[in-house]
Formats: C-alpha cells, structure tokens, sequence
C-alpha cells in the first residue's frame, strides 16, 4: 500500500516525524515495509499490508491509525467539511437481487456536477502514489478509497435506461470496461446493470456505457459492499484485478460504505459549485453484527511471557481506539467496525504484544521437559550420507520436476517440469554430464556422487538413495573393474553398517548408462530397527567464504619426471605448486620406481576467470618451470 | 580420498543437532501432499486469500480432492501432532521439520521452485513469545557461532497469533530471516489438542538461505543444478 507522507500528515495536527521514521516505528509496530520514494516533494511509502489488515489498512486512515496509536497523537476528525448545498429529491431505483453477493448498495444522484480538471493539492496526491489523475469525479472516489479504504464509483446518469439492477450476469453477457476491454461473463458474476445492459463487474471495474466523461451533468454514486469471495473468483475469471477488487475480496465492513458516500458527496460538492445533491439510498439487509472479545491480563501475561500491568493493557486498548470494560482483571473490547480481524482473544493478545514492544519481550529459554526421540529415516540418511563421504562420494540435490514421469503437476512453471520425478536417474545423469568435465578442476579421477531425495510414482511417494559411478559405464577396461568394484565394497560397508542388505530388493544389474543405481529407502528402512544412539553427525564446525568459481574452461597439463630419488618430490611439488593461472594444487596420478630411478606423474589445472585460456598462454607459465626441471643435473623430464 | 556432503545437508545436520539440544524432535513427511494438511489443518481455508501468499503447485484440484507439492513443512507438524494425540500422548511435544519446499514461482538468485525449510514447533501449557525468542537467539547464536541479535516484528500467517517476523543482525544489517508466531488455537483445534489448555510457538527457517548467509554463497539454483564445483568447497 503506498501511503503518501503528506497525506499520511493531513491526519494530524501535530508535525509526524520525518518519513525515515515513520518507516521506522511503523515497521517495528505495524506491517513491514519495502521502501520510501519521492515524488514530486512529497514522499511515499510502501507498507506490505497482509491479508490480516487489508480490511482496513490498505487506506491511509487506516496507516494513520496506527500511527496515532504509537505516537500517542490523536487524529484530526474534521478532514471534511460538508458546505451548505441545495438539496434534491431525486433518486434512481436499486434492485438488488442477490444479497449474498452484495452485502450493501447505498446510491445517491448528485446533479449538475461540472466535470472538469482536478485540483492541484487533490491531483498531486493521487499522482504521489502512482494513480493517473481522470477528472474531478472520479478522482474524488479515487481518493476516497485510497483515504478511507472503501471502493467507489461513478455513473453518468443520463446513460442509464432505467433503474439499477445489481444481479448475475447472463451466460455469455458481454461488457465493454473502461479501459475498452471486451469481457464475457457467467452466470456465476455479479453486475451493475440498467434494465438493458451492464454497467460494471461489481465490485472490480466500470464499463464503458455509463463513463463518467466530459460531458457529464448528472451522476449516480455508489458505494457497495460486496461478497469478498465471489468478488475474488469473478476477478479471478475476467482476469481483472483492480484497487476495488483487491480491498472487496480482503472483507472490508459493511459499516464503511455510508461514512464513504458522505465523504465522496462532501468531495464532490465542494470540487463542483453547483452540484444539488439526492438522498440516500440504502439496500442492507443483513446488518454486520457486533463483536465483544474477552481477555484476562494472565492470559495475555502468559502468551507473551512478561508482566504487563493491568494499566498498561489497558493504555495499549485505548490508543487503537478498542473501546473496554474491566471486570476485575478481565478485559471486554467492543471491537469496533474497521477492526473484523479482532475475533479471539489471541487477537487481542497480538494487539498488546506489537504495542508492547516486540523488543521488550525479554529472550527466556523454556524448562527443559523435552526428550528429543529420534527420527528413522534422518538417522539411516545421516548414517549412509557419513559411509559415502567417507568413500569418496560427492553429495547432489537436483531438481523434483521434469518432462516426464507418472505423476503430473496442474499447474507447471514450464513445459519442461510438467512432472515429478519418478526416479533419481536423470537428475543424476545431468549433474554427472555437468561434472565429468571437471574432474581436473575437481581434483577426482571419476564422478562418484549420491543423492537421497524423495521419487514419485502413481498413486505414492517415498525416499530414494541413488549412487552414480561414472567409470562403470565410461571407464577403460581396469577403471571399469574397479569402478564395480568400488560399487560393490560400498554396498557391502552400507549393508554391514544399516544391518540389512542393501539389494535386498534390487539387483545390481540396474546401473543406467549414466551409471546410474538407484535403491528405495523407504522401504529398506522399514524393516530397520528404531534408532537407539544419537545421530551418527556431528556439528560442521566454523563457518568460511564460499568461494566463486570461474566458468571458463580449464587447461590440464601434465608433468611428468624421473627423480634420482623419493627424496627430491617435495622439492619438485613447489616447483611445480602456486603457479600463475593454476587453480588446484598440482596433483599425483602415478608414481613408480625403476632401475633406481623414480617417476612421478603431476597434473596441473589452470583456468581464468574472464577468458577462455590458449595453449600461448599455459606454454608460457611452463616454459620457466620447465627449465628449471632440466637444470637440476640429475631429473629428467620424460 | 573424502567426498562431500551437500551444503544444505551440512546446515540441516547442524540445524538438528542443536534443536535436539533444545529438546527438538525431527519430523518427516510426503512431499506430496493434501490440502488439509498443507492448508486447512492450518486456518487457511479454501478462498481465503491467504492461500494466495504462497504459490502453489498443484497436482489434483477438484472440489472433493486437493493434492500439493507442499508450500511449507509446516503440513509435517500437522501430521506430527495428529499422530502424537493418536498414539495417547500430552503435550508438551517440541519437534522440527526439515525438508524440501515447493512454489510455483519464477526463479532468480534468490527465488527457486524448491527450497528447504526447517519448521519447529513447541506446544506446552505455559510456551510463551519469550520463549520463542529464547529458542530462535540460542539457534542463531550456536549456528553462526557467537553473539548475534535478533529482532521481532509484526507478522502475519494464517497458523499463528500473534504472528512475528523475525530479523537477525548480520554484518550490521537487520535481515529477514524468518516469520514465526503462537500457534493459531484453530490449528491445536484440528489435531485435537485444547488450545484452552495448552499454547506454543511455531517457527519457519529458510536452509537454503541459511546456507547463503552463513558461507556467503550467491545464488540459491547453485544448490540444485548439480554442480560438484559447489558441493566439494562443503
């Protein structure tokens, strides 16, 4: 809700603090809020409303409010004046014929209005918190509902055939908004009609027929209350949302609508000379009832955990305007009209404990009566995820959604994640397909990863263990080999460590071409016992900065030397360690000794951060260290 | 050599150890899953326009049959608690709920279509906001290693009143962290606990930016694209 500052002032005498302030007081009491901005002098802030307050607050009285609450400043009540104006006895007739739908339709015609431009101090307001400036009329229902919340509208009366109707539209009714766009309607949405044709989607937006233009003399006011969901599902439907439809579907009060056409009619009359104004009419059948909400101060004492004295309470009641009996130390509040989301005590409570002070609560840990139990299935994931880290395996989450499975999603963010996952094969073979390459920059021989997440199948779900080893499928004849074998010493340590074995129910032959094996957790867990110990981790310890990556690609380069000894590798490392454009610490892959010789094999990674690195470049850093290789009598680049 | 795990396991391991030193429980639950759980069980009934504060991605949507990817792990507490009043047990119950999370929303740096939350929940006789501020500092002071502050604010979900907001300072700067509150009594209602009786407070944490904060880590789609080159600095 943006809420102009001067505005905001116009509702005090007192000078209110400076707009930084009111953000700030207001975001420790009130609603949270997301920015200030100045337009033309003036400045403008944004409160997130909630759903909670958007009854009465999505309006500067009702911001006002709770600024008067805090400051302790009282609000000025004579913001409008009625002057004197010749009265008429017109009226138009209103039929309403659905009053689940329209809670409350008040009318008024007010003749010989003279349409013309907006005042400045009216139009700089409006413009101050983003509206576009019409013509007097309708910004003076415009400001009405941005002042006091409740929606407004304006007829051209002399467009009307007839009375109006408020009723369902017919199938297929079509309308023509303000804006020129065509809008077919249901059977299921409420209209403003004439005996002939729609004039509004109540509640939500105007039509074209009865637009208030230049030429206009005679006026039909309305201010309604209408039904909060069917004004949401008609939005919903037309695919119009509007500041009317927003506050209608957020329940404001029955009560609002009169006090709004009083103060509408106080507007115009006084923007338009010669305007004559009719009598009310009022349709409200169901008059809203009256809420009384009881507190005692031990309930409120103990909710919050403090001692808040009984005066003080009551202090708290009377600055937000919620009038109460004390009986004894129970508290009645008369809940008055704007406040429909004071129902339950707890309601109550909250209005004490935000005006309280948040930051006088003290931080008080509770009695320690709890026996924390331990969760299967955290505890058997903590076990593996500790057994394959500890073999080497890398952890992966991918993603829950993709183009195809058994399970279909209504309402998917794209084409592509139509779909849960039915298993965790592909997220895995992508996150592998990403990884392989890196393997250098990983400072791995092959891609072992793991992941344990949840897979969806027809009609269920349950938590899968899926472990990829790349050399199964891509390896050479002996990375292969070892690469099973590594799989099967995995499943041997997880089956000896969880007490069953692990292919229970799966055979070993279901490695995808990803390699890519995949086991249900759920179910192997259920036959598990209870957890007795504590979870298997432990704390991670000291936070460090995460260290961004480059996205370039690398250059591997490998070094390969005969050494007169093992003695001499240390000395080899810091060569070949810390040089320019390297991004790992040079690593061993091979070493064996012959004829009194040893040779060693280091891989070497350089990478840039802005650029793709040449074969120039990388043969420049080597040149040097080459050399030095070769200076050394008795080593020998191979 | 080791390998490693992934960074929101690391945050969600430690997260659980120090709740269970407060006396936590850990709850787990479908990620798949109804309305009532995900919504009604939670006074956020059917047209309420509270139910558009999140948005949701729905698997069946008819007027007899509501199936989500849950918006919350608050739906974990919901199950927790039925299953706990089921099984012939009295509050005080203290539990928390780690697992991943689903909006239908576009995705940038900070926003993804799945994150993980930890949702807590303590309900006694006497749990009180003091408490719940007492549990939140302690969290965050052994989470992020010594003195931090925290600070409530005015909040609204449909599952607590009051409802709070709560901000942690961090490298001087008041950030969102997370909202949080007294259980809605409706809520005790639906799992069949007296809320004349007993009250508590409920909380919801944000791992995947948990993880951002505490290593400084930019973008929320590295914890779900794959990328070794993330995992192995964990």
């Amino acid at each position: 809700m943006k809420i102009s500052y001067n505005w905001l002032q116009s509702y005090f005498d007192a000078e209110i603090p400076t707009p930084e302030r009111v953000e700030e007081i207001l975001s420790v009491r009130s609603f949270e809020p997301e920015g200030i901005e100045v337009v033309n002098g003036d400045s403008v802030l944004d409160f997130d409303v909630l759903p909670n307050r958007a009854h009465d607050a999505l309006s500067h009285r009702g911001i006002a409010r709770e600024l008067s609450a805090v400051l302790g400043e009282s609000l000025k009540t004579d913001r409008y004046r009625r002057r004197d104006v010749e009265k008429v006895s017109d009226v138009v007739d209103v039929d309403v014929q659905d009053v689940e739908k329209c809670r409350r339709y008040i009318s008024r015609v007010i003749r010989g209005v003279k349409i013309s431009e907006t005042p400045n101090w009216l139009k700089d307001q409006l413009v101050a918190i983003g509206q576009k400036s019409i013509n007097n009329v309708v910004d003076s229902t415009n400001y009405v509902m941005f002042d006091l919340g409740q929606p407004l509208h304006a007829f051209d009366m002399d467009k009307l055939s007839g009375g109006i109707v408020v009723r369902n539209a017919h199938e297929g009714e079509e309308i023509v908004t303000l804006t020129g766009e065509e809008k077919s309607l249901t059977n299921d949405d409420l209209v403003i009609a004439d005996e002939e044709s729609p004039l509004a989607v109540a509640g939500i937006k105007g039509g074209k027929k009865a637009e208030v233009d230049a030429g206009t003399v005679n006026i039909v006011l309305e201010s309604a209350n209408f039904n909060p969901l069917s004004t949401r599902q008609t939005s919903r439907r037309v695919g119009i949302q509007t500041d009317s439809s927003k506050r209608f579907e957020n329940k404001p009060t029955c009560e609002l609508a009169l006090e709004a056409m009083e103060r509408v009619t106080d507007l115009i009359v006084e923007l338009c000379p010669d305007a004559k104004i009719g009598p009310v009419v009022d349709i409200y059948p169901n008059k809203e009832e009256k809420a009384e909400v009881s507190v005692s101060l031990e309930d409120i004492n103990s909710v919050v955990g403090v001692e808040i004295s009984k005066e003080k309470v009551s202090e708290i009641f009377d600055s937000l305007e919620l009038p109460h009996t004390e009986d004894g130390e129970v508290f009645t509040v008369s809940v008055p009209d704007f406040r429909m989301d004071i129902r339950i005590k707890q309601d109550l409570i909250e209005e004490v404990a935000r005006m309280y002070g948040f930051e006088n609560i003290p931080a008080t840990l509770p009695e320690g009566f709890y026996n924390p139990a331990l969760n299967k299935i955290f505890y058997y994931s903590g076990v593996i995820r500790q057994l394959l880290v500890e073999q080497g395996f890398f952890e992966v989450y991918t993603y829950n959604f993709w183009d195809k499975g058994e399970v279909k999603t209504l309402n998917a963010i794209a084409s592509d994640k139509g779909y849960l996952r039915p298993s965790l094969h592909r997220g895995m073979k992508e996150s592998i397909e990403k990884n392989v390459n890196n393997r250098d920059l990983l400072g791995v021989e092959e891609i072992n990863i793991f992941e344990i997440g949840t897979v969806f199948i027809e009609g269920g779900e349950y938590v899968a263990l899926g472990l990829g080893l790349t050399d199964i499928v891509h390896g050479n004849k002996k990375t292969k080999k070892d690469a099973v074998e590594r799989l099967e010493k995995t499943l041997g340590l997880l089956s000896e460590k969880m007490g069953v074995d692990i292919t229970k129910h799966q055979s070993l032959s279901e490695v995808d071409d990803s390699g890519v094996i995949e086991f249900n957790l759920s179910k192997l867990v259920e036959d598990l016992p209870e957890p007795i110990d504590d979870y298997s981790f432990s704390e991670s310890g000291k936070a460090f900065v995460f260290k961004n990556f480059s996205l370039q690609p690398s250059i591997s380069r490998d070094v390969s030397v005969w050494l007169p000894s093992r003695d001499s590798k240390p000395e080899l490392e810091e060569i070949l360690s810390g040089l320019e454009l390297s991004v790992r610490e040079p690593r061993m892959i091979d070493e064996f000794e012959k004829e009194g010789r040893v040779s060693y094999l280091y891989r070497l990674v350089f990478q840039a951060d802005d650029r793709t690195l040449t074969d120039e470049e990388i043969n420049a850093v080597m040149g040097p260290v080459y050399e030095e290789i070769n200076s050394k009598g008795d080593w020998e680049l191979r | 050599m080791k390998g490693h795990l992934h960074p929101l396991t690391v945050v969600m391991q430690d997260a659980v150890k120090i709740f269970e030193s407060l006396g936590f429980s850990v709850a787990t639950g479908p990620e798949m899953e109804d309305g009532w759980h995900n919504f009604d069980a939670l006074n956020v009934p059917k047209d309420h326009p509270a139910r558009d504060m999140q948005d949701t991605l729905f698997i069946k949507k008819s007027d007899d049959e509501e199936v989500v990817m849950r918006t919350h792990t608050s739906s974990v507490q919901i199950r927790y608690m039925e299953k706990f009043i089921k099984d012939g047990n009295k509050p005080p119950l203290a539990v928390i709920a780690p697992g991943k999370v689903f909006r239908n929303e576009a995705t940038d740096s900070t926003h993804e279509i799945q994150f993980h939350q930890i949702e807590g929940l303590m309900v006694g006789e006497n749990i009180s906001l003091a408490n719940l501020k007492g549990v939140l500092l302690e969290f965050f002071k052994k989470f992020f290693g010594g003195d931090v502050e925290i600070r409530l604010r005015p909040g609204y979900f449909p599952f607590v009143e009051p409802g709070v907001e709560v901000d942690l300072k961090f490298n001087g700067k008041w950030l969102e962290v997370l909202g949080a509150g007294m259980v809605h009594p409706e809520v005790l209602n639906a799992v069949g606990i007296d809320p004349e009786k007993y009250q508590g407070f409920a909380f919801g944490i944000g791992v995947d930016r948990m993880v951002m904060m505490k290593y400084n880590v930019p973008d929320v789609r590295m914890f779900y694209n794959g990328d070794l080159r993330v995992v192995e600095q964990f």
